[in-house]
């Protein structure tokens, strides 16, 4: 069985992570691995509809996604979790418990996230409703050793998703597109295709 | 197994997809009516629908296939030939399934529980995960390489399984071409039905790539009636009709069954080279010795191609030396067509060139980008080539037929399907439709009634 591995997308809320998360998704499913995208949102709805957004229970959170991962990812499952996970103590617990771990920091500014706010987040904490979210009310510890930095403000989602393949090829989870022939194996397959005029 | 899971398997509809690399609709209802092909023939008459469908732009099995197995058009699967660059650096790969983008219709029956067994689809190399079995086409450098799983390969080599035939060596006899072709095919053959003999499976597609072949090197002798070559031609035919009697023997009434081709076939009368008509007309400049490759292009390139009939502008911020930028775009396409359809053939005349499609005309998706500015489809017998350096515009070779864009095949035994013009990339929201499930985010759109 191919081994599985875990990418924890982490960073502030209009971060990126979810949107990465899911064009990574379609790709490691395109050179045929079997991938479980975690989304944090969805996860909490589901699994962990009682809790709120205090450390305790973003600390609960976190647990439950890392174990979930732990099953999938030991059963040859590559594993994508979008998840702000703010404090360094949650993701080095994971970094702990799940073998193949892979922690990229989708990094953005408080002022660039509060311009795209997807969800109106930022535009309710503006308004006052809320007053929990990471990187602003709340602590956010920025990683101190990630596997992988995507500049979101720097580089376009296909650019950062281009750097997240390239990671996991590095790493050896994946393997790379241009293994695919020898040199030799290329030239073979090359005089074939010529003498069917076809190249 | 319980009376549920029973019930549940009994409802579940098998698909069975015979693929025929290149025959053409026209072809097939010649042979019936020939009688070379009775079951075929009887098949046709008693099917829902016997049909010519169009194949995709450009008309090569890599595109066509891959646009059979996603669903998609190559915009999307990111497959536009049989050789592709990079534009960065204009060094040339053979495009993969690790290329290929988008889940494919194996992929996607495994993700919904259901057992595949996939034989020989163009496109499938390196071979991806499924439930089931998967062995990958002719791109495959060996067959240890070719299966999913591994241990597969070892079974197929033990029986003297062929991935395809020498093309070299045809080019030199067409005794032994003929020879060869039918090893190739007796053993796919014999593989093909072993399987159906001992795996379950859910949907089952064997793709036979020796019609392709056939039609390469011995179209004209075909359509000349050439004393020896002809009937040996509709002779292989009939083996093609004995191989569909025995799959047929071997499914039950209410298995759907496809039969499918991937583009049609006519006679080539002459390879027309693209880039020397581009360098003549001073579109296409090339730095000294380096060769017959693609990276030789010079910087002051306008345009180059590729086979067959993409053409490429020297694109800023995409091409290694790129310079024409996005608003020249249009301006160069329109001069450009103005050219193509200008060559005529010297000796007869004809007009070479006949239609001329924006990238956005044939394309569209997310790999937009990579496609090339403009596909040129030809009139029947022009076969364009992307050769760099050539002596003259016209030549030719030992391959004697090639692909025609319309004049694909369709056959479905059992599901009725509406009248509309159809192409390759139909067929697999069709499939999906057959087997209960649904099909999202695809160009192609089912053909049920």
């Amino acid at each position: 069985m191919e081994k599985g591995f875990t990418v924890w997308f982490t960073g502030v809320p209009a971060a990126g992570k979810s949107t990465i998360a899911k064009e990574v998704e379609k790709i490691l499913r395109s050179r045929g691995l079997k991938v479980e995208n975690l989304d944090a949102d969805e996860v909490r709805q589901n699994l962990s509809p009682d809790l709120k957004w205090s450390k305790a229970d973003r600390d609960l959170n976190t647990k439950r996604l890392t174990f979930m991962a732990k099953l999938l990812s030991r059963n040859g499952v590559a594993v994508l979790i979008a998840a702000a996970a703010s404090y360094r103590e949650f993701r080095d617990r994971a970094r702990r418990e799940l073998d193949n771990f892979v922690e990229v920091w989708v990094k953005c500014s408080l002022e660039e996230c509060k311009r795209r706010d997807p969800k109106g987040l930022y535009a309710r904490g503006e308004r006052g409703e809320v007053n929990d979210i990471e990187g602003w009310h709340q602590p956010y510890e920025e990683p101190l050793n990630p596997e992988l930095v995507l500049e979101t403000e720097k580089y376009s989602v296909d650019e950062c998703v281009a750097q997240v393949i390239a990671k996991l090829e590095e790493l050896g989870y994946l393997p790379s597109a241009d293994e695919v022939y020898s040199a030799e194996e290329e030239a073979k397959v090359e005089e074939r295709l010529r003498g069917l005029g076809y190249i | 197994m319980g009376l549920f899971t029973k019930l549940l398997r009994k409802k579940r509809r098998r698909v069975f997809v015979l693929g025929l690399d290149g025959m053409p609709f026209t072809l097939a209802q010649q042979l019936m009516a020939r009688g070379t092909m009775p079951t075929f023939k009887e098949l046709s008459e008693q099917a829902q629908a016997f049909r010519s469908i169009n194949s995709v732009l450009p008309p090569v099995s890599s595109v066509a296939w891959a646009s059979f197995m996603t669903g998609k058009n190559p915009g999307n699967h990111n497959i536009f030939g049989f050789v592709d660059r990079r534009p960065a650096t204009l060094e040339t790969f053979i495009p993969s399934s690790a290329d290929l983008q988008g889940e494919t219709l194996w992929e996607i029956l495994s993700r919904h529980g259901r057992r595949v067994v996939v034989l020989n689809v163009p496109t499938t190399y390196p071979p991806r995960r499924v439930n089931g079995i998967l062995v990958s086409g002719f791109e495959a450098p060996t067959l240890e390489k070719a299966t999913y799983p591994p241990e597969v390969g070892t079974k197929l080599k033990q029986m003297g399984y062929r991935i395809d035939i020498d093309p070299w060596q045809a080019r030199q006899s067409r005794d032994k071409f003929v020879a060869e072709l039918w090893e190739t095919f007796g053993k796919r053959r014999e593989a093909l039905l072993r399987l159906l003999d001992e795996e379950p499976w859910d949907f089952f597609i064997a793709h036979i790539m020796d019609t392709d072949r056939l039609h390469h090197f011995l179209w004209r002798q075909w359509i000349e009636e050439d004393p020896e070559f002809h009937p040996r031609f509709a002779e292989f035919y009939a083996g093609v009709d004995s191989l569909i009697t025995e799959i047929t023997r071997r499914l039950a009434d209410d298995d759907e069954l496809i039969i499918l081709s991937d583009h049609g076939f006519c006679t080539l009368k002459k390879e027309v080279y693209l880039n020397h008509y581009l360098a003549e007309h001073g579109w296409l400049q090339l730095n000294e010795g380096k060769g017959d490759a693609l990276a030789s292009l010079a910087p002051q390139a306008k345009a180059y191609s590729m086979i067959p009939g993409r053409i490429y502008f020297n694109r800023k911020g995409r091409e290694r030396d790129g310079w024409i930028t996005d608003s020249e775009v249009d301006s160069l396409f329109a001069e450009l067509k103005a050219l193509l359809l200008e060559m005529r053939d010297p000796d007869s005349g004809e007009q070479v060139i006949v239609q001329c499609f924006h990238k956005e005309e044939a394309f569209t998706g997310a790999y937009l980008d990579l496609a090339p500015e403009m596909m040129v489809l030809p009139r029947d017998g022009y076969d364009l080539k992307g050769n760099i350096r050539t002596q003259g515009l016209f030549g030719h070779s030992e391959l004697v037929g090639m692909h025609t864009y319309d004049n694909a095949m369709l056959l479905v035994r059992n599901s009725r399907l509406r009248e509309q013009t159809a192409c390759v990339t139909d067929v697999m929201p069709t499939i999906l439709e057959i087997m209960g499930l649904p099909a999202d985010d695809l160009d192609g759109v089912s053909l049920l009634a």
